[in-house]
């Protein structure tokens, strides 16, 4: 018994030290994958793109007008705003185009794009 | 009187039955097994075309990108169509290369060529405009 629970206990270690814990994203957004990337750092705004095209910033659904009217309301330093997207896999091109050209409309260059590291051929 | 008495803490401290606890433990364990994620998420500075400080000088190459992965450097003379691979050698790594994605074009393929020419040594990559929305 105590060498099971000894077992137990590392198994539980390890599995809270190793891993972390999502955060919720709204629709079921698979990030692209990709190597050859600069690490993941903490950004001030996100906005996720589902695979159908629709758009949420905060878990709630919002058009392209809202998204344009929410990005007017931020800080007008916008110039130093990081977004991030965070943007499925399957998203075309041609729904990817209108929010980065809300972006570009708003000056917003920095935009950093999360995608994940390419799991291990054949895994 | 005794009502009370069976209130208060017993002065005796009773030792956590193991099985109980080994009980919880595993419940902890399903519980980070589940929620456990380990991909790692990094990230990518994707440059658009603003209107920005650094301008461009030099004329970019144009690389137009179909839904099936094919691409087409768009020459001032003329125009070099075929795989990724196939293309890449003619294309030259140090002046800005903007990639024009078809609509339909998914982000992964549009990675996928990011990647490829960022491995290839080509140092500025920006995405441009879609095409094939409308016919154009």
């Amino acid at each position: 018994m105590i060498p099971l629970i000894n077992i137990v206990f590392l198994l539980l270690i390890f599995f809270m030290v190793a891993s972390h814990i999502d955060a919720f994203r709204p629709a079921d957004v698979v990030l692209p994958e990709m190597d050859a990337t600069e690490k993941a750092t903490v950004q001030d705004l996100s906005i996720v793109l589902a695979s159908s095209g629709d758009i949420f910033i905060d878990e709630q659904r919002i058009d392209l007008q809202q998204l344009n009217a929410w990005i007017e309301a931020l800080d007008p330093s916008l110039s130093d705003t990081k977004i991030t997207l965070q943007a499925d896999k399957q998203v075309t091109a041609a729904a990817l185009s209108p929010v980065l050209a809300v972006l570009r409309d708003h000056q917003i260059s920095d935009i950093t794009l999360y995608v994940q590291r390419k799991v291990l051929e054949g895994l | 009187m005794m009502a009370n008495q069976s209130l208060l803490a017993s002065p005796v401290r009773r030792k956590i039955s193991l099985t109980a606890l080994i009980d919880v433990v595993f419940i902890l364990l399903m519980f980070f097994m589940l929620t456990a994620s380990f991909t790692q998420y990094s990230a990518l500075t994707l440059n658009t075309p603003t209107a920005s400080e650094n301008t461009i000088s030099e004329r970019p190459q144009l690389l137009r990108l179909s839904a099936n992965s094919r691409v087409t450097v768009l020459g001032s003379d003329h125009s070099t169509e075929g795989a990724l691979s196939e293309v890449i050698p003619t294309l030259d790594p140090d002046s800005p290369i903007v990639i024009l994605p078809h609509a339909d074009a998914n982000l992964q393929t549009i990675l996928t060529v990011f990647e490829q020419l960022k491995t290839s040594g080509a140092a500025q990559l920006s995405l441009g405009d879609t095409w094939g929305a409308d016919g154009v």
